[in-house]
């Protein structure tokens, strides 16, 4: 027990920050989700893509004299602009053909997009692990001790950051027009296109928004984890995917809060039960989970449409 | 030039029809030779895949350039699936064109296409699968140039018993064959106390909970050999992070200067490393072929000299097989690879094989990282007294 | 169409336009396969796959038929679960590896069991039915994409246990005494030296004979599917697929069906198991990953959910295309050819297709007078034709030789009319592919003929460049590439998959 409350308050930073990551991939996840019923099995590589643009950049400023603040600010507004035009152009070229498909057409042709984007990747890029170096932008110094536990600088930006994000994701949906356009759609797209809703560019804007969110994690997931290479998307795809169904698919608070939960449930894991199993763990949680809440933790209160 | 080029274009099947050429006596065989490469090429650690074929391209290269032979490279992408191992294994025992092959890279795709290079009397050798057990069931196709596990694990485990005066250790593995061997090894010569014994998949990058787990036992050393260098950095940075100062040991695939020194910030500094050879990047007889490579490819790690090894080792057989036989089989290389005595190589150190096909002799030596260099620590030869 | 309907779009006219015209490969097999009694196409079946050896001794293509023999017999079971009952069953190659591990506990020195094939098979059958039938129980509590991802975390924790049960203490089992941790599955290393398959002094040791064993298997389970789709359960399935309120509404017990879709799914994967771990004589945690879960849905859908003879089809592909890839000069024609038959697939009138390659032919001499002009050292030298080729002559008058040489003629007039650059060829390269890529986008959304010519010209010789100076020289990466190309184009030229027709809604 002593063990227990030694290691809690720096485990709960641990979970912060690996949830934070998680929440942001589990929303791009789950918003196109909730407006097309897709999984979009791409998304992990577009995350991917979002770490090397990001990686793009540092390396081109690190050697100029820019302050940190403005070299990590551009590497991740470059990453989300870029993985939010990706995103689009996926949609438009992958997708959109397919929008009145069966529903599993797309999710092969995602596989697809996923296999050409770590292979072109592979191919221009070389498989060769790189490193971000985050101690040159945030020195390990900063930090805060509380008590046992440390917060580092970078774990502080990392969770501030996606807060942000976040927050103003929830602005953007609760409050915006294109917000009330997408909670349109995605209940009932006839219905909205009927009321003068343009369904094509609502979508677009969902991806983009989506994909953009996978790229901040992308760099933020960099900047924390430090290494990145072309197949880092298809596990952080899977992780976004379960942490996007644990919170309830399709709903925007849902994943916030299903990326977080993924991310203690790992971290508690490894720290209290077995490092080994980790992933048994968290997927016995998931399935306990999903079996006591069939419709995830914050899932709709859905009516089946028939 | 033009005029003949287009020419060429237009007329090139009538051109072909009616040229005809003699063929002369010659001291390169006839007809395509290949050495068939298999590793992961693609998929999760095509990082390990792209080093050994890159090095194992300069190696065709430079025998192509000595011999003026035109020998290529076949791929065979194993992707790190035995199932689909076989299938590249088969792809490359198929072509005729083949006459010797250096892989499969990892110990269970060597464990599930043995047979089948045995029965295809075709010499594979592997840079890479350390497994003991591969070589004890008689295979006669099957040869490596690395020592393996059963030595490595006792040889790092007395050096941190013995010479750092480890008492209680914490071992890591990858859950890769390789990983996984040589932890068990470890585990079982360390004299001291096993305080956590855990696995991480290669995926993971995030090992800071494991860090505030080891961080609340009492353990004077971590043992982590893994195959990705760059997790090794990953974790000696999240031990820094989190103000865990202990000694930190890898094995073999964590030498690599870019990912596990640079690629760490300064947080590998003081960590050992074990490595079956001297360290290719200090050594006067390899810095001409180390210069070719890192202004062809860039910088690499511990995986690709030994495939050059190994690519050497078969691609110098195929030369004296046919010097001796006047042809070319799969046979006579396979003889040839058996009789291989370098008396040295890219590593530093002579290769011959033992009736097993496991490297005779050979040891392992213990590097320090210290200012951003590995530095030699100390060695241990096989067959010599640890003591 | 005359009028934009309500709800749909373009593509939804374009669609059913392409329903009523392209179906022309479906009536082929399908109208074919009406002419013979069922027995006459299993038997058709068989006899093609018996083909195979006779036609060719060469072992990759046995294996590779015997890989497709068996990846059928896997779809079919998934088919069963996913395309007859329409549940999204994501841990499916869990009951796989449970077939081939139960296989390797039962028959290897690891355990010290050797029980006789004839016993092991129905008993791993009945086990995979038996397994299936317990994990569905609490599973079909939820629907869709919550099922999706409780069957994915299964087949996660399957893979994840086989890879880190090797220490287990069991000092807890009663009457078992064992001295310390027990590896229950050797980890990463896998459980290896199986028995073969031997049935009545039989012993199937060689592949051949496993891949005979393999097709024998995969059409009795075609049988066997067959009739269960055309029996009441099979009618009971497709009512619920299409529309589960409806069918429960009709007294139909939805839920006990689902269940039958997944444990009779579950068996025929722990059969397969049991043949691939019988023939590689070893089973790895490595062999169920999530990768041949992909392959395995890419078989389904591509083929045609629902269809029976669309599994066939997409095994074929699935996993003839990618290995006969590995092959980068067969690559390169299938490559080059490739592009000429989806030139004549886009453009219309066909007549064109002819004037389009005219002008890229001159296009690419144009470009070899500028770059020669400007840089006059800039340009590779290249062997000319001829010399590529010396035993040609020697061999001209025999078909199967101008056959083999195809590939190599094709490449060296290409790399002849390309001026390809000295020096950083990566760069270059890593270059064209990019401005390729949004070109090849560009000009799929172009619909005016002219305007789609004249973007064709440089993607065309682009094309070649790339594949000429970046991708040919990368055959295991430019596989996937391709992989990836294949399923994303065939998914939108026939969304409903290649034999399929009827829409199956995963609700």
């Amino acid at each position: 027990m002593d063990n227990f409350f030694a290691q809690l308050p720096q485990q709960i930073i641990n979970g912060l920050t690996l949830g934070a990551v998680y929440a942001l991939i589990a929303l791009g996840y789950s918003m196109v989700y909730g407006i097309l019923q897709l999984l979009n099995f791409a998304h992990g590589d577009v995350f991917m893509i979002g770490a090397f643009i990001g990686f793009g950049i540092m390396s081109a400023m690190l050697s100029t004299s820019a302050p940190s603040v403005i070299i990590i600010a551009l590497m991740i507004v470059a990453a989300m602009i870029g993985c939010g035009v990706l995103g689009v152009v996926i949609e438009r070229f992958a997708y959109r053909p397919l929008r009145n498909a069966p529903r599993i057409a797309p999710l092969i042709s995602a596989l697809g997009v996923s296999f050409f984007l770590q292979n072109v990747i592979q191919l221009t890029l070389s498989a060769r692990f790189r490193t971000y170096q985050t101690a040159q932008l945030i020195p390990g110094s900063i930090g805060v001790d509380l008590g046992t536990a440390r917060l580092s600088g970078v774990r502080a930006l990392v969770i501030i950051v996606a807060f942000l994000l976040m927050f103003l994701l929830q602005y953007l949906v609760r409050r915006s027009k294109l917000g009330r356009a997408m909670r349109a759609v995605a209940t009932d797209k006839d219905a909205a296109a009927m009321m003068g809703v343009d369904v094509d560019r609502v979508i677009m804007a969902t991806f983009f928004v989506g994909s953009a969110l996978a790229g901040a994690a992308g760099v933020l997931n960099g900047l924390v984890f430090f290494r990145i290479w072309h197949f880092m998307g298809f596990n952080a795809g899977l992780k976004g995917f379960t942490a996007a169904v644990v919170g309830g698919i399709g709903n925007v608070p849902g994943a916030m809060f299903g990326g977080f939960f993924l991310g203690f449930a790992e971290t508690f894991a490894v720290g209290f039960l077995s490092p080994t199993f980790k992933d048994v763990i968290a997927f016995v949680v998931l399935i306990a989970v999903l079996l006591i809440r069939p419709r995830g933790l914050l899932g709709a209160r859905l009516v089946q449409k028939v | 030039m033009l005029k003949a080029r287009s020419l060429l274009i237009l007329f090139a099947l009538a051109a072909l029809i009616f040229t005809s050429v003699g063929v002369s006596a010659q001291d390169v065989p006839e007809g395509e030779v290949s050495l068939a490469v298999l590793g992961p090429f693609t998929g999760p650690v095509a990082s390990i895949g792209e080093e050994i074929l890159n090095w194992s391209q300069l190696a065709v290269d430079d025998f192509n350039e000595r011999t003026g032979w035109n020998v290529t490279i076949v791929e065979g992408d194993t992707e790190l699936d035995p199932a689909k191992g076989v299938l590249a294994a088969e792809a490359v025992i198929a072509n005729e064109n083949v006459f010797g092959a250096t892989g499969p890279a990892g110990s269970q795709v060597v464990a599930a296409t043995a047979a089948m290079f045995e029965a295809a009397n075709l010499v594979h050798v592997s840079a890479s699968a350390t497994d003991p057990s591969l070589t004890q069931d008689g295979t006669t196709t099957f040869f490596r140039v690395v020592p393996t596990d059963a030595v490595q694990g006792p040889t790092d485990a007395n050096f941190l018993a013995n010479d750092l005066g480890v008492t209680r250790l914490f071992i890591i593995d990858d859950q890769s064959t390789y990983s996984v061997g040589l932890s068990d090894q470890v585990e079982a010569a360390f004299p001291g106390e096993i305080v956590g014994r855990e696995s991480i998949t290669q995926d993971d990058s995030d090992f800071s909970a494991l860090v505030t787990r080891i961080r609340n036992e009492d353990v004077e050393a971590i043992f982590f050999p893994g195959q990705i260098a760059s997790q090794g950095a990953v974790l000696a940075q999240q031990l820094a992070e989190q103000g865990v100062d202990v000694i930190f040991m890898g094995a073999d695939g964590f030498f690599s200067p870019e990912d596990f020194v640079e690629g760490a910030g300064g947080a590998t500094e003081g960590a050992y490393v074990s490595f079956f050879a001297p360290d290719i990047h200090n050594l006067e007889s390899s810095a001409d072929v180390v210069a070719r490579y890192t202004d062809r490819f860039g910088d690499f790690g511990a995986f690709g000299p030994p495939a050059y090894a190994a690519a050497t080792v078969v691609l110098e057989a195929m030369e004296r097989a046919f010097e001796a036989n006047g042809e070319l089989t799969r046979e006579g290389v396979l003889a040839e690879v058996a009789n291989t005595n370098q008396e040295t190589t890219i590593l530093g150190i002579p290769l011959s094989f033992d009736e097993n096909g496991d490297v005779a002799g050979g040891g392992f030596s213990i590097f320090q990282i210290q200012d951003g260099e590995f530095v030699f620590v100390t060695s241990v030869n096989i067959g010599s007294d640890e003591e | 169409m005359t009028e934009q309907r309500i709800g749909t779009d373009e593509w939804v006219e374009q669609h059913e336009a392409r329903l009523a015209t392209q179906s022309e490969l479906r009536e082929l097999v399908y109208g074919f396969g009406e002419q013979l009694p069922l027995w006459g196409r299993l038997g058709l079946l068989l006899l093609i796959g018996l083909f195979v050896p006779v036609l060719t001794s060469n072992p990759f293509h046995i294996r590779i038929a015997a890989t497709i023999a068996l990846m059928a017999t896997l779809g079919v079971g998934l088919n069963v679960v996913v395309g007859y009952a329409g549940l999204l069953d994501l841990g499916f190659v869990a009951f796989y590896g449970i077939g081939a591990y139960a296989y390797a506990y039962l028959s290897s020195d690891f355990t010290g069991v050797h029980l006789p094939t004839l016993l092991t098979i129905p008993l791993i059958t009945v086990l995979g039915a038996v397994v299936g039938f317990l994990l569905g129980l609490p599973s079909l509590r939820l629907v869709g994409d919550y099922l999706a991802i409780v069957t994915l975390a299964f087949g996660q924790i399957f893979v994840q246990l086989m890879t880190s049960l090797t220490r287990v203490d069991l000092s807890w089992v009663p009457f078992l005494t064992t001295d310390g941790p027990v590896n229950l599955t050797r980890g990463p290393n896998g459980i290896i030296e199986l028995d073969s398959i031997s049935i009545f002094g039989f012993v199937a040791d060689t592949l051949t004979e496993n891949y005979i064993i393999r097709l024998v298997v995969l059409i009795l389970v075609l049988l066997f599917v067959h009739h269960l789709n055309n029996s009441r359960l099979g009618r009971a399935w497709r009512a619920m697929r299409e529309d589960e309120l409806a069918a429960e509404a009709m007294g139909m017990p939805t839920r006990l069906l689902k269940l039958q879709a997944f444990a009779i799914g579950a068996a025929i994967a722990a059969l397969a198991g049991t043949l691939f771990a019988a023939e590689q004589k070893a089973v790895f945690p490595a062999n169920f990953d999530v990768t041949l879960l992909i392959t395995l849905y890419g078989v389904v859908v591509l083929g045609g959910l629902g269809s029976l003879p669309g599994v066939l089809l997409g095994a074929v592909i699935m996993i003839a295309v990618p290995e006969i890839l590995r092959d980068i000069e067969l690559a390169s024609l299938l490559f080059y050819v490739g592009s000429v038959v989806a030139l004549i697939g886009l453009i219309k009138p066909r007549r064109l297709v002819g004037l389009l390659l005219l002008n890229v032919a001159i296009i690419g001499l144009l470009v070899q007078v500028i770059a020669e002009s400007i840089w006059p050292d800039s340009l590779a030298e290249l062997p000319s034709v001829a010399s590529v080729f010396p035993e040609f002559s020697v061999s001209i008058r025999f078909v199967t030789a101008i056959i083999d040489s195809l590939p190599e003629i094709v490449t060296s007039i290409v790399r002849n009319w390309l001026a390809i650059p000295v020096g950083n060829q990566e760069l270059i390269g890593n270059i064209a592919l990019a401005i390729l890529i949004v070109l090849i986008l560009i000009a799929s959304r172009i619909k005016q003929t002219t305007q789609l010519l004249i973007t064709l010209v440089p993607t065309m010789y682009l094309l070649a460049l790339v594949w000429e100076i970046r991708l040919s020289g990368q055959e295991s990466v430019t596989r996937l590439i391709f992989v990836g190309v294949v399923l994303i184009v065939l998914m939108i030229y026939r969304p409903h998959g290649l034999l399929g027709t009827q829409r199956i809604e995963i609700v």
